[in-house]
């Protein structure tokens, strides 16, 4: 599992379109936060309102499941479909759980080190241009950063069962959007009210990842609890992963 | 089994009522090159496929040296299957992604392989590659830290014939320096037929036959076809008279495998019996013939 682990990491950081996609992400970002400190604000140097880069975070993080997570996604998991890359790894004995569980593991390290450097660079930038951030603004970034990360992990994995039961691409990174960007979440909310749905299972709606990852939020913004939440996104994660695991043993890889 | 790497028995894949693989029992041997032959479609890579797990087996046994675990197996057999790679990554990246996948730690692994199959020096990414350095980056691949076996998949598939010639002498010489075992799948029997030591011919999904590399050129060798008015009598003709020990009589064909040089005496002795000879041919089977008897006829194999 570790030389696999290793491998995936040493394949990704030499995929070069990913470092013009974050470079291009990087100066889209100043551009987007010079216009929201000295357009949207009006702010002249050295008058920023306290909590401008909170307020901005809570305008524009929203995009950060769709931006980083959609480009990890393909990078971790569709592009070993893209190169029948899972005939190789089988071939050579590896299993199929192992496969998963190493794709989970990536998923998470890279979410990690990409979201966890979002509000660094966000406070970075806020800096140069003249609006430094509080430390506890930096800390209120990195709870809106923790649950758009959970968002775009639980799109993951659930396009992660596309990716192993129908091996298409295509497929697998249309769920991912469809799911990272609520469109599913609102469907099966709204189903999940049904009288007929809700009369049976009144807690179906609180284990949606939109729902569990604002509780997360929530949790971390007021120190209340975070057991609860946290056991149920775990389950998410773990439910995910055997049907993933499932999925793939199910299906012939194709070549 | 000390001598037996891998076995197959009544190995069976259907999808829905096709049977793609029928009760194949295939045996390879330790320092084999084991040519499996078949047209477009017969089952070859079907059978990959269920050896290397990459299909599930619908009936039938595996059985690979080195326990019963067949994916701890499996990580002694290097395999192509369709070469398939990083299409971003240049060959030295993508082998060397392989390496780490299979714990090889030496670096200098990749520009070895590299060097043997004709690639080094490429830095172009996988996707700017022709089918013929395709092949050669999947053969590379395979042979990545010397398994014991190597399974290929129509491995001179889109090679030039400098290319071709350069992955069978490959195959022999890693065949004859290290004594590694070779399933090499090919639906070109002429070119399977310079390197392998024993085939499998398979069609439809049945493996219909094995033979050794000696049995084959045994049963395609030269005869002597004679078209006469009796068999029967033309035969004890020329047994009696010149002990010809290869005949066998088709209708009023004789086909003689000895004594190929004397036509002239054998046509005499005819004459003289009065049997009347109609035509005197020489005859050689074709391998790519012997193969279209087998499987009943078709197309080009």
């Amino acid at each position: 599992m570790l030389n696999y682990l290793l491998a995936e990491i040493y394949r990704i950081l030499h995929k070069r379109s990913m470092y013009i996609y974050f470079g291009i992400l990087a100066v889209f970002s100043i551009l987007l936060i010079a216009v929201a400190i000295y357009v949207l604000e009006g702010v002249t140097a050295g008058d920023a309102p306290a909590g401008i880069i909170v307020s901005y975070a809570s305008t524009f993080y929203g995009m950060i499941p769709l931006l980083l997570g959609c480009y990890l996604f393909a990078a971790i998991y569709t592009d070993d479909l893209a190169s029948k890359n899972l005939g190789n790894l089988i071939g050579q004995g590896m299993s199929r759980m192992k496969i998963v569980l190493g794709k989970f593991i990536l998923l998470v390290l890279f979410c990690v080190v990409t979201f966890g450097l979002a509000p660094l660079y966000t406070a970075a930038i806020f800096t140069v241009l003249g609006a430094a951030p509080t430390l506890a603004d930096v800390g209120n970034l990195y709870i809106i950063v923790v649950q758009q990360a959970l968002v775009a992990m639980g799109a993951a994995v659930v396009a992660s069962i596309v990716v192993y039961g129908l091996q298409r691409p295509t497929f697998a990174l249309v769920t991912f959007l469809l799911v990272v960007l609520g469109l599913v979440g609102q469907i099966l909310s709204i189903v999940f009210s049904l009288d007929a749905v809700y009369s049976l299972a009144p807690w179906l709606t609180d284990c949606l990842m939109l729902f569990i990852s604002g509780q997360v939020a929530e949790a971390l913004a007021s120190g209340t609890a975070l057991l609860s939440p946290l056991i149920r996104c775990i389950l998410y994660f773990a439910i995910a992963i055997t049907l993933s695991i499932l999925a793939f043993r199910q299906k012939e890889l194709e070549f | 089994m000390a001598d037996v790497l891998l076995q197959t028995r009544g190995l069976t894949k259907k999808y829905g009522e096709f049977a793609a693989l029928n009760d194949v029992s295939l045996t390879l041997r330790r320092g084999d090159i084991y040519g499996l032959v078949g047209r477009n479609g017969a089952g070859k890579t079907t059978f990959f496929k269920c050896v290397m797990g990459l299909a599930k087996s619908t009936a039938g046994q595996i059985e690979m040296v080195g326990g019963q675990n067949l994916n701890a197996a499996r990580r002694s057999i290097g395999f192509m299957i369709n070469p398939a790679f990083f299409p971003y990554l240049g060959p030295r990246q993508n082998l060397s992604y392989l390496c780490k996948v299979k714990g090889i730690s030496a670096k200098t692994e990749p520009d070895r392989l590299l060097q043997i199959v004709g690639l080094q020096g490429v830095k172009k990414p996988y996707k700017s590659f022709s089918l013929g350095m395709k092949q050669r980056l999947g053969i590379a691949g395979a042979l990545l830290g010397s398994p014991p076996i190597i399974v290929l998949d129509e491995p001179i598939n889109g090679l030039d014939p400098q290319g071709i010639a350069d992955i069978r002498n490959l195959i022999s010489q890693i065949n004859q320096q290290l004594g590694t075992t070779f399933l090499i799948s090919s639906h070109i029997l002429s070119e399977l037929d310079l390197v392998a030591t024993t085939f499998g011919f398979i069609e439809q999904g049945r493996l219909v036959k094995e033979i050794s590399h000696t049995d084959l050129h045994e049963n395609t060798r030269r005869s002597l076809l004679i078209d006469v008015n009796s068999g029967e009598k033309a035969a004890a003709v020329l047994i009696e008279q010149m002990h010809i020990d290869q005949l066998s009589v088709h209708g009023n064909r004789l086909v003689i495998g000895s004594q190929l040089d004397k036509p002239n005496e054998m046509v005499r002795h005819l004459v003289q019996a009065d049997v009347e000879v109609y035509s005197v041919m020489h005859q050689q089977t074709t391998l790519e013939e012997y193969f279209m008897r087998l499987i009943g006829g078709g197309n080009n194999a």
